[in-house]
């Protein structure tokens, strides 16, 4: 990593593409991003469209369905009702309904205890569709009380008509649900208005059931359709319908969205959620059926509804991280290119750094500024080469003159300390020679009488040969000094401008 | 010769001698309601081999609408069957001579719900629904004592009728429709809830009785159902989350509508009514004091011909 950052650090070629790459990849995502919002928004809506449009479709199906039941149900009534006082005839018009409607599955016309005293306490013309055939019974006995239920006594209690919870029949092994049916049920009433039983069709819901499920805006989404009690009717885990509620898992597992749907769905409310189920984000669709009081909603996954626009988001995405690295390549390797001759500058740089002034730097027609740099920098280093050259020539004259200078200082020295030599012995031979002239004259005057003339003579001679040396030294002295003044003159002579 | 005497001797003594093992002894149970986690107890006595253990064979059948537990132990279908302890002091009372051998429960669970947040006792004259296959005589008690004059309304079962807003209240059992109301998502507070446990009028439940000509004839196969049955619940207060496995094949093999969420919830409610509230004990017998307020109370409104005592129900 160090390496790749130093070689990043380095290159110039490099960091001027990671630049470039840099900027457009932002302006890629400043712009993809601005086109993902749309586009999702655009792909919910039409979701939102597609979904709003089959519940919708499915429940005014449902609805009309329903409605035309209510309808025969409501004309038998009014012939009930008109002919309470003929209870055998109930079992003829409790037959006719299911000719007349061959999608009831059974009609009961069911009146209170002793309503007809002569029928005793249980009077219900009940016919059911036996497949090829209408079948026609008395139902009620002491083992099927059917005063105690639910399709008898609600539209009773409630004074009127009611679409009771769906129920199951045939179930099998396990909790496998066969058959599901429901009833419309009203109570009858006589001639003064009171309540006296309750007439009610039957309907098998296997084609509600499939009507609901074929509700399928997606390849994966499905219907659930819940009864008053929050009661699965139609869910595509069978082994939820009827034993479960919307409710149940909630109180296991504590699910707010899931019970505010399941509580917006039993209050009859139209709308969308979305919401995780099962882990996974679903978009929910529900509505309330205008007769029965059920609800259902269409769950949709995100995942599906999305689709579209995560393909394509993700082709986006790829052509984006391609074109940035082709982008990136290609920028590297245009200034790369364009940076040549400043790489070649920089090695030149280099060498008159390290004192090469003679490298090559070559020609360029490029009009633009790394042009003129080389242009510059090649006469920059002629110059410099030209100049460098000419100190080089100084130098070596100067050397040369030091170097006379040297040796002409070396000679003054040596003069200057043989001259100082001489200096220094000088008074000493001449102190010695006056000494001993001095000393011999002495002599010769404390001993002249003493002394032959010969000694004598000789005694004069030595005195003559020191004088001589003393005299030969005082003219060295003098000849010593007016070299000294003349050279003094002559540095002066010299020095002065 | 003589070996092939052995033989006829060894294969004549087989014949004649009675087997060293013996047969487990078949005993009919019929359970107060369909499959669920009510019965707990007798299911894991059954499968974990605690009936077989002392040497009982026994079956557990569920009444259905058209043969109710008392028709099928009058009809002798079955050698037990299971009913409220206040059931079993009215079937008494009118001559049907029935000993008490096992009680799996201690106190109430009824409780009356009312709707339009309600308090049930502010609801005088109001439609009151209870269950057409119940005696329901605490609640007829109850509305008698308390003034409450309900209309009563008769239903086979479910949460429906309440749930229509044809009813104003209806009588619910602690460990059923109670959280049958709750999963259909409806909206329960104390205020709305008269829990008879919690006033005068906690009376045990549900046990399992015999006719008294059969409890004199088996009262040692008695005693080992009793035995096993309590090995059963305790087994089943131990290991909830096994016990509610077994539950759930019976309820599945005999297609309970019903789901394993309100199985457990079922489980756990029934194992709290089998506490006795003074000792904080799980005792699995009659009390004496709970039999003589039944008895009081029952006479008092009139549902009993004549005081049932203690010893008359278990059978001394």
């Amino acid at each position: 990593m160090n390496r790749i950052l130093k070689y990043i650090h380095r290159s110039l070629s490099t960091r001027l593409s990671l630049l470039v790459v840099t900027f457009v990849a932002i302006i890629f995502i400043v712009a993809y991003g601005q086109i993902f919002n749309q586009t999702r928004q655009m792909v919910r809506d039409s979701a939102w469209n597609k979904a709003t449009a089959t519940l919708d479709g499915t429940v005014l199906h449902i609805d009309n369905t329903m409605h035309a039941i209510e309808v025969a149900a409501n004309n038998m009534l009014n012939v009930i009702e008109k002919n309470l006082d003929k209870p055998d005839k109930m079992f003829d018009y409790s037959r006719q309904v299911l000719i007349n409607n061959p999608e009831l599955a059974g009609c009961s016309i069911s009146f209170d205890p002793f309503y007809y005293k002569s029928k005793g306490r249980y009077f219900s013309a009940y016919s059911y569709n036996n497949g090829d055939s209408i079948q026609t019974e008395q139902e009620g006995t002491d083992n099927y009380q059917y005063h105690c239920m639910d399709w008898y006594l609600i539209p009773k209690l409630l004074d009127r008509p009611y679409w009771i919870e769906p129920f199951m029949e045939n179930a099998q092994e396990g909790i496998i649900v066969k058959d599901i049916f429901t009833s419309f049920s009203q109570p009858i009433h006589d001639k003064d208005g009171k309540s006296v039983g309750t007439f009610s069709v039957d309907i098998c819901l296997d084609w509600f059931a499939q009507t609901v499920s074929a509700a399928k805006p997606y390849p994966n989404s499905y219907s659930i359709l819940l009864g008053k009690g929050g009661t699965y009717l139609v869910h595509p885990d069978s082994t939820r319908l009827f034993y479960e509620t919307i409710f149940t898992k909630t109180i296991d597992q504590p699910d707010s969205a899931l019970t505010d749907l399941g509580k917006k769905m039993l209050a009859g409310e139209s709308g969308n959620k979305t919401m995780l189920i099962d882990g996974e984000l679903c978009y929910v669709f529900y509505k309330p059926f205008k007769n029965t009081g059920w609800s259902v909603a269409i769950i949709c996954p995100e995942s599906d509804i999305m689709a579209f626009y995560y393909r394509l988001r993700s082709a986006l995405q790829w052509i984006a991280v391609i074109g940035l690295i082709i982008l990136l390549v290609f920028c590297w390797y245009i200034t790369w290119n364009r940076l040549y001759p400043l790489r070649h500058l920089a090695r030149s740089a280099q060498r008159l750094a390290r004192g090469q002034f003679t490298g090559i730097v070559p020609d360029t027609n490029r009009p633009d500024e790394i042009g003129q740099l080389q242009r510059g920098f090649k006469t920059m280093q002629q110059s410099l080469n030209k100049n460098i050259q000419e100190v080089r020539n100084q130098t070596v004259m100067l050397e040369a003159r030091n170097k006379e200078l040297l040796e002409a200082y070396e000679h003054v020295k040596e003069e200057e300390r043989v001259k100082t030599a001489i200096l220094h012995n000088m008074p000493d031979k001449m102190s010695a020679s006056v000494a001993d002239i001095s000393m011999t004259a002495q002599k010769l005057c404390d001993e002249h009488k003493q002394l032959k003339d010969e000694e004598i003579s000789e005694q004069v001679g030595k005195i003559e040969a020191k004088a001589q040396q003393v005299t030969e030294m005082l003219d060295e002295l003098l000849k010593t000094a007016q070299e000294e003044t003349h050279s003094h003159h002559v540095e002066r002579t010299d020095v002065t401008p | 010769m003589k070996q092939k005497l052995r033989y006829i001797l060894l294969a004549t003594l087989m014949l004649i001698l009675p087997p060293t093992v013996s047969r487990a002894e078949d005993f009919v149970l019929t359970t107060a309601w369909i499959a669920q986690s009510q019965f707990a107890g007798y299911y894991i006595a059954k499968e974990k081999g605690f009936y077989r253990e002392l040497g009982l064979n026994v079956i557990i059948q569920h009444p259905s609408l058209t043969s109710s537990a008392f028709n099928r132990l009058k009809t002798e279908q079955c050698d037990a069957a299971m009913f409220s302890m206040m059931s079993a002091m009215d079937f008494i009372s009118q001559g049907i001579p029935l000993v008490n051998i096992f009680q799996d429960s201690m106190n109430s669970s009824n409780i009356l719900v009312s709707r339009w947040d309600t308090d049930p006792l502010k609801m005088k004259g109001k439609k009151v629904a209870i269950f057409n296959s119940d005696p329901n005589y605490l609640t007829f008690i109850m509305s008698k004592k308390e003034g409450m004059n309900y209309e009563w309304i008769r239903f086979t079962s479910n949460i429906n009728l309440f749930l229509s807003g044809a009813v104003d209240a209806t009588m619910v059992v602690s460990y059923n429709e109670y959280y049958q109301l709750i999963q259909a998502g409806y909206k329960l507070s104390e205020e709305n809830l008269y829990r008879f446990s919690d006033h005068e009028y906690n009376i045990q439940e549900n046990g399992v009785y015999v006719k008294r000509e059969y409890f004199k004839n088996h009262r040692e196969t008695c005693r080992k159902f009793a035995q096993a049955s309590r090995k059963g619940w305790e087994w089943a207060a131990a290991h909830q989350k096994e016990a509610l496995d077994i539950v759930m094949k019976y309820v599945r093999r005999y297609n309970t509508p019903t789901n394993h969420v309100m199985q457990r919830l079922m489980l756990e409610e029934i194992l709290r009514l089998q506490i006795n509230h003074d000792t904080k004990q799980r005792e699995f017998r009659v009390r004496q004091d709970m039999v003589e307020k039944a008895s009081r109370l029952m006479v008092e409104a009139g549902m009993l011909r004549r005081p049932v005592t203690y010893k008359e129900l278990i059978g001394q």
